[in-house]
């Protein structure tokens, strides 16, 4: 049975007939002991005849019924034809509809975005599908607003090795569709992005190989899936931002942290291959290289940075960390070379110029990750 | 045959094109809508003109009216609605805050015009009191009134809708959009400021009893 305190925190629940029934026969129970109780019950009835009995209200004009259907007349139309929106509204009124909604809008944009090659597999994917597949590297590099080029890149899996050289050298010649008929033609491609902003979409000599398993379609109508092999290119793309978006696209991004006098930082590019053809006998990937180009404003002088990611299926546990000048002199530069190791991955830096052994040295030591 | 049909035929019936049908809801529903908008609004001609839109209103939207519901909350969510927008158009456009909005109407203009009681009450006002009586009597509903004018209009219209029109807690809160609980609530902190008018409290306060073996074996009144 309820107590006086109890039974005063219900009143106004017992009085409003908003008790359940459960609660309103033990409010009972006690208000039929309780003459106190009770009579607080009949105050609060008197309360409430109190608040009725005395708010007078004007009695409604005469003829309210006609004012109002006289104001339908500008508005006189069926109701009814806003039944199917409102009928679609609460069919459309379900917790789960909107999140499914959402998740399809995505899925479609992304299909979207895929099928325009907007979005393609990082590097490392590549890298991780390559050597899940078992089969020759198949490099993709695919930025906003890439033109694409096809081409065929080998003929069967006995040929990969012909085939990877071809690819690293960046030298690939593509095929033409009427040699493309092989059966067990593997594809190989790589999309010459523009981040590489050097490739000029007019320059139809400039093919890249589309991965795609259909070799023969180019995904780009406008360009040929013929013509000459793609030479290492500098980019035009001057904007260090773009090296964040570089990094965005998974990408490793490593800088010097001294650079020489007057040398500043001018653009980067994505190669398809090995900047020499000494490159093609790396046990590399064959993934893009990335190529950051520092530029003394006094001289016009280049320092580059080389970066390759390795597919190094048994890498060393230790960055190797000794620098191996090679003292090249193709162009009169000199290079060092190195490998090194980030998050277990393992990258080959080559710093190239034409600066002193020495300095080209600490540049060299002052690499690091972006 | 007005009167045994119900909303919901009357609705579908309208929404059929049948224009007389419409005019039964709102035959059947004008004098709530009009003494809930009176209440609310304490200005005759601005009640019957929101009246008169809110059945517009209800009509061209009828469409969207969810037939698994009662209609006359959904009624009177329409013409509240137009009725609290209306009063916070004149709080902010007009500089009338809140609880000014409750001089529009004096007593002087009820007896003028001849007024209606919102529902039969129960008792009805006794006719026998002594003048002395009477006079106290009268001085405590000026302070119920004057207090229930005081209240903000979303609370006054809870207590309209709980006195006048008797909605249950549930009704309330489709009428008002929001939940059960809420209306709970807000009608427990308006009694509490209802029951705080001076001449009423100890009348309203509550008793304490003692028990003993499991029953009530006397009660004391506490006064406030």
């Amino acid at each position: 049975m309820y107590t006086c305190k109890e039974i005063s925190k219900l009143l106004d629940l017992y009085t409003d007939g908003e008790l359940d029934e459960q609660r309103r026969l033990l409010a009972e129970t006690h208000l039929q002991g309780c003459h106190l109780c009770s009579r607080l019950v009949r105050l609060r009835e008197e309360e409430a005849r109190l608040i009725r009995s005395d708010d007078p209200v004007p009695a409604l004009s005469p003829g309210f019924t006609r004012q109002v259907m006289a104001s339908l007349g500008p508005v006189m139309r069926s109701p009814a034809q806003g039944q199917w929106l409102f009928s679609l509204r609460k069919s459309l009124a379900r917790p789960w509809l909107a999140p499914a909604l959402a998740g399809l809008v995505l899925l479609a944009a992304v299909s979207y975005a895929a099928s325009l090659h907007l979005i393609t597999a990082s590097p490392k994917q590549v890298a991780l599908q390559n050597s899940q597949s078992g089969s020759q590297a198949q490099p993709q590099l695919t930025l906003p607003g890439s033109m694409t080029f096809s081409a065929e890149g080998g003929k069967a899996a006995s040929d990969n090795s012909s085939l990877n050289k071809q690819e690293l050298t960046g030298a690939v010649a593509p095929k033409t569709p009427a040699d493309s008929g092989e059966a067990d033609r593997v594809a190989s491609s790589r999309n010459v992005t523009p981040v590489a902003q050097a490739i000029s979409p007019t320059n139809a000599t400039s093919p890249t190989v589309d991965g795609a398993s259909d070799a023969q379609t180019p995904a780009a109508g406008s360009m040929p899936d013929t013509g000459t092999p793609v030479p290492p290119l500098l980019s035009l793309a001057p904007r260090q931002n773009s090296l964040e978006a570089l990094e965005q696209q998974g990408y490793t991004v490593f800088q010097p942290g001294y650079l020489p006098s007057g040398y500043t930082f001018d653009h980067y590019s994505l190669l398809p291959g090995g900047s020499d053809s000494a490159q093609n006998t790396d046990p590399l990937t064959g993934k893009e290289h990335i190529l950051l180009s520092y530029r003394n404003i006094m001289s016009g002088a280049l320092l580059t940075l080389e970066i390759q990611a390795l597919a190094n299926p048994a890498p060393p546990p230790q960055i190797v960390s000794n620098a191996n000048a090679t003292g090249s002199q193709q162009t009169g530069a000199n290079r060092i070379a190195r490998q090194i190791q980030k998050l277990g991955h393992y990258f080959m830096l080559q710093v190239t110029g034409t600066i002193s052994p020495d300095e080209l040295q600490i540049v060299a030591d002052s690499v690091s990750a972006y | 045959m007005e009167g045994h049909t119900p909303d919901h035929e009357l609705v579908r019936q309208t929404l059929a094109g049948d224009i007389q049908a419409f005019e039964m809801i709102v035959e059947r529903h004008q004098q709530t809508v009009y003494r809930i908008l009176y209440r609310l609004l304490r200005n005759k001609q601005e009640a019957e003109d929101i009246a008169q839109e809110a059945f517009l209103r209800c009509y061209r939207h009828l469409g969207k009216y969810d037939q698994d519901r009662p209609f006359a909350p959904w009624l009177y969510q329409v013409a509240t609605n137009l009725a609290l927008s209306r009063l916070r158009h004149l709080v902010k456009h007009q500089s009338v805050s809140w609880d000014a909005c409750d001089h529009r109407f004096s007593e002087t203009q009820a007896t003028e015009t001849g007024w209606q009681t919102g529902l039969p009450t129960r008792e009805g006002p006794s006719r026998s009191l002594d003048p002395a009586a009477a006079w106290e009597k009268r001085e405590a509903r000026s302070e119920i009134i004057q207090a229930l004018r005081s209240l903000k209009p979303p609370d006054q219209l809870i207590i309209i809708l709980r006195y006048f029109e008797e909605l249950s807690y549930e009704e309330i809160a489709y009428v008002m959009q929001t939940r059960r609980n809420i209306v709970e609530v807000r009608l427990f902190r308006a009694r509490q400021r209802l029951r705080n008018i001076p001449a009423l409290q100890q009348e309203w306060g509550n008793a304490q009893c003692h028990h003993q073996d499991g029953g009530v074996t006397a009660c004391t009144p506490v006064r406030k």
